[in-house]
């Protein structure tokens, strides 16, 4: 035992620590640098010690002496971690300890039983994301397909709607469907007649602007007019309400017996007072436009030829309720209907435009003559005449109410006129649009069949591509239209949730993530 | 000529007389028509479905499951009572259906006695009792002569599919325009039928026979026993509609 100094080294220690220990204790700001040579004093007698212990018990104990590095960076009794040297070695060691452990599936040929072994693994991992990939291709095609649960209540919904239709005949009743019609020719036809009226009563109230002081004409200015054998004859009314209305519509002839007293004028009260159920409507038309209906009548002298009329009904009256062109049962008249020439584009102010100058001079009828209705070119304006009987007097206001209730019904009677001539000239246009089209279409052949057999032939290959044209065309369309369907079924159900049969799969649960994880079942 | 189900006697004499409709689901069903005048009352189980997915899938389907495709392509008439009197004398007791159906196919006159569908719980399927009649032109003017007024009409326009018995419809519905051609459709979806005869005993049997078809049809449309209560219950409150000439579905 040679170790003298073992315990002067004990003692060192010793007081080293308590010194360090006071230091640590009294010091509550101390310097790091200070404590650290303390302990650096302190290791370094702990390392002599060792050392001359290390040489007592040698074959006994194992020391980590040999460090290297800065040993007064760190003291070596501070460290916690191993020297880098160490780590390399234990890490070489545990890869060695593992790759022995991991050649159980073949221990007799470790090196080459390895790579087989990841090949495998690779294969079995790359198998699963095969699968994982074609599960996810199935959800797409489902969802780029719609083949998914539809929503119930859209469908019970539009199932609810047609079986209405097939079991109830809900909204395809007949009778519904007809008084529906009706409803819709009648408003139709009412509204036709409104405008047409609102046209010619602005038409009229610029004329009466323009001729504020056109009153109502006296005969003595119409006899030099009737001299002059003029066959229209329109008559300018004041009427007696406030917003008079010239009316300037042409009026069939009255019926006349042989002493020029009239037979069957219109009752004008009746008409007045209890209309009929077909001139309802009428009537409420010209209320609609001002007309007056009810007409104060002055008790004048006249009354006495006024009471002679006989309520017999007018032609006037049926024809309104026939609602047909005049026919005179007399007198059949050459030319019953006013002939205007309307061209298509006319506008119904133009037509009136072309009447109003015989507005202009009124013409009037009043010799009890039967009106003379010569032929005169088409264009003009040739209505009827009126005859008016006692119209010298200018004072009967009766008389005035029967001309313009005649003017009135005649003037509706016109326009339905017109209407029908309307009707008659475009289907003519569509007509002769059809003509045409069938003469170019002849004209085409002709100038085929004058062809030579070679440009036959080209003019066939033409309209081939022509038509391989047109049929590429429309397939584009049909595709279009279809990608724009199947646009809009997604965008009619883009929160509709699919059911992915495969949602729990995920691949990552069967993947095989490390190799050295991977542990078979040993061979016993 | 019509009778009600406890009339059905009758019924059979009368069916005897004009024949069965050889056409669409009886001819599905029953081979001989004279077998099924035997049997008794013909009843359709039916299930209904919109067709929202596309046309073409479901087809492929439809062929694949069924035997025969054909077109259909007829026009509906129905037939109203205005009047509510008895019937022949040797029909006692019987009263004339409240409607008729008519069936305009290719000149060809089907008349269909459809009756109200009866409400079973615990059957999945819409039950009505049908007879189909193949009858001539002049089977409008019998109408007529009995007190019966065209209610309304539809055009029908699709497929069928049918296998042994088992009949799967296709259709769409078109409106009957006042010259009586065919107008816009009423719908633009397509409505699936799945129909399929019984008896009076065989309901249950057949209920799970549609069933079952219609489970191999669901991920193309979803075919679901229609209470045709929610259309009367519906159709009541509206006063436009009048329930009680139809079909008498308030009894």
């Amino acid at each position: 035992m040679n170790g003298v100094d073992i315990n002067s080294n004990l003692d060192s220690i010793k007081a080293k620590a308590e010194d360090i220990r006071n230091l640590l204790l009294t010091t509550s700001t101390g310097n790091w640098e200070d404590i650290l040579g303390h302990f650096v004093v302190l290791s370094g007698e702990y390392g002599s010690l060792v050392r001359e212990v290390n040489n007592i018990y040698d074959s006994v104990a194992v020391f980590p002496e040999q460090v290297t590095g800065d040993p007064n960076l760190i003291p070596n009794l501070l460290r916690t971690k191993l020297s880098p040297e160490l780590e390399t070695k234990n890490r070489d060691i545990i890869n060695q300890y593992v790759s022995k452990n991991s050649t159980h599936y073949d221990p007799g040929n470790q090196e080459e039983n390895i790579p087989p072994l990841k090949l495998h693994i690779k294969s079995f991992n790359d198998r699963i994301d095969k699968v994982d990939q074609e599960f996810e291709n199935k959800i797409q095609q489902i969802s780029k397909h719609k083949l998914t649960k539809p929503s119930a209540s859209h469908d019970t919904a539009i199932l609810k709607d047609i079986l209405s239709i097939t079991m109830l005949g809900s909204g395809i009743k007949i009778n519904a469907q007809q008084q529906l019609a009706q409803q819709q020719q009648q408003q139709a036809t009412i509204n036709a007649l409104q405008q047409q009226q609102r046209l010619l009563n602005a038409q009229q109230q610029q004329q009466q602007q323009q001729q504020p002081q056109a009153l109502y004409k006296l005969p003595a200015t119409n006899t030099a007019n009737t001299s002059t054998n003029t066959p229209s004859s329109t008559i300018v009314i004041n009427s007696p309400s406030p917003g008079g209305i010239h009316h300037n519509v042409p009026t069939p002839p009255t019926n006349l017996n042989a002493a020029g007293t009239r037979t069957s004028p219109p009752n004008v009260q009746q008409y007045v007072n209890s209309p009929p159920p077909q001139q309802q409507q009428q009537q409420q038309i010209n209320t609609v436009i001002g007309t007056p209906n009810t007409i104060p009548t002055t008790p004048t002298a006249t009354v006495s030829t006024a009471a002679t009329y006989k309520p017999v009904a007018s032609p006037q009256q049926q024809v309104t309720s026939k609602q047909v062109p005049i026919q005179s049962t007399n007198k059949p008249l050459p030319q019953q209907q006013p002939s205007i020439q309307i061209q298509p584009q006319q506008s119904i102010v133009q037509m009136v435009q072309n009447v109003l100058p015989n507005t202009t001079s009124p013409p009037v009828n009043n010799n009890n003559q039967s009106p003379i209705n010569s032929g005169i070119g088409g264009g003009q304006f040739k209505p009827s005449a009126i005859n008016i009987a006692n119209a010298n007097s200018g004072t009967s206001t009766i008389q005035q109410q029967i001309q313009l209730q005649q003017q009135q019904l005649q003037q509706q009677i016109q326009l339905q006129q017109q209407l029908a001539q309307q009707q008659q000239q475009n289907q003519q246009n569509q007509q002769n649009q059809q003509n045409q089209q069938n003469q170019q279409n002849q004209q085409i052949h002709q100038h085929i069949q004058h062809l030579t057999p070679q440009q036959q032939a080209q003019l066939q290959q033409q309209m081939l591509q022509q038509q391989q044209l047109q049929q590429q065309f429309q397939q584009q369309q049909l595709s279009q239209q279809l990608l724009q369907q199947q646009q809009l079924h997604q965008q009619q159900q883009p929160n509709q949730t699919i059911q992915n049969p495969f949602h729990n799969f995920q691949a990552n649960n069967f993947r095989v993530q490390n190799p050295t994880n991977f542990n078979p079942p040993q061979n016993q | 000529m019509f009778q009600q189900n406890k009339h059905h006697q009758q019924q059979q004499q009368q069916q005897q007389q004009q024949g069965v409709v050889q056409s669409g689901v009886a001819s599905a069903t029953v081979n001989n028509p004279s077998e099924s005048i035997v049997a008794g009352n013909i009843y359709e189980c039916s299930l209904h479905g919109i067709l929202s997915t596309p046309s073409s899938t479901f087809i492929q389907r439809a062929k694949g499951m069924m035997r025969c495709e054909h077109p259909v392509s007829y026009k509906e008439m129905v037939f109203k009572s205005t009047v509510q009197s008895a019937g022949p004398s040797w029909a006692e007791g019987s009263i004339l259906p409240s409607e008729i159906h008519v069936r305009y196919e290719k000149n060809t006159v089907y008349v269909r006695y459809v009756g109200v569908p009866q409400i079973k719980d615990n059957i999945n399927a819409m039950i009505r009792n049908v007879v189909d009649i193949k009858s001539s032109e002049t089977f409008f003017i019998y109408l007529e002569n009995l007190g019966y007024v065209k209610d309304y009409e539809y055009f029908v326009d699709g497929y069928q599919y049918s296998t042994y018995n088992l009949s799967l419809f296709l259709v769409n519905h078109r409106r009957v325009l006042n010259d009586g051609t065919k107008g816009e459709l009423l719908n633009k979806h397509s409505m699936v039928e799945l129909q399929c005869l019984s008896g009076e005993e065989g309901f249950v049997a057949a209920a799970e026979y549609l069933n079952t078809y219609a489970e191999y049809l669901y991920p193309f449309v979803e075919l679901i026993k229609f209470d045709h209560r929610l259309l009367t219950a519906e159709n009541s409150n509206t006063p436009t509609t009048n329930v009680n000439v139809v079909g008498g579905y308030n009894r």
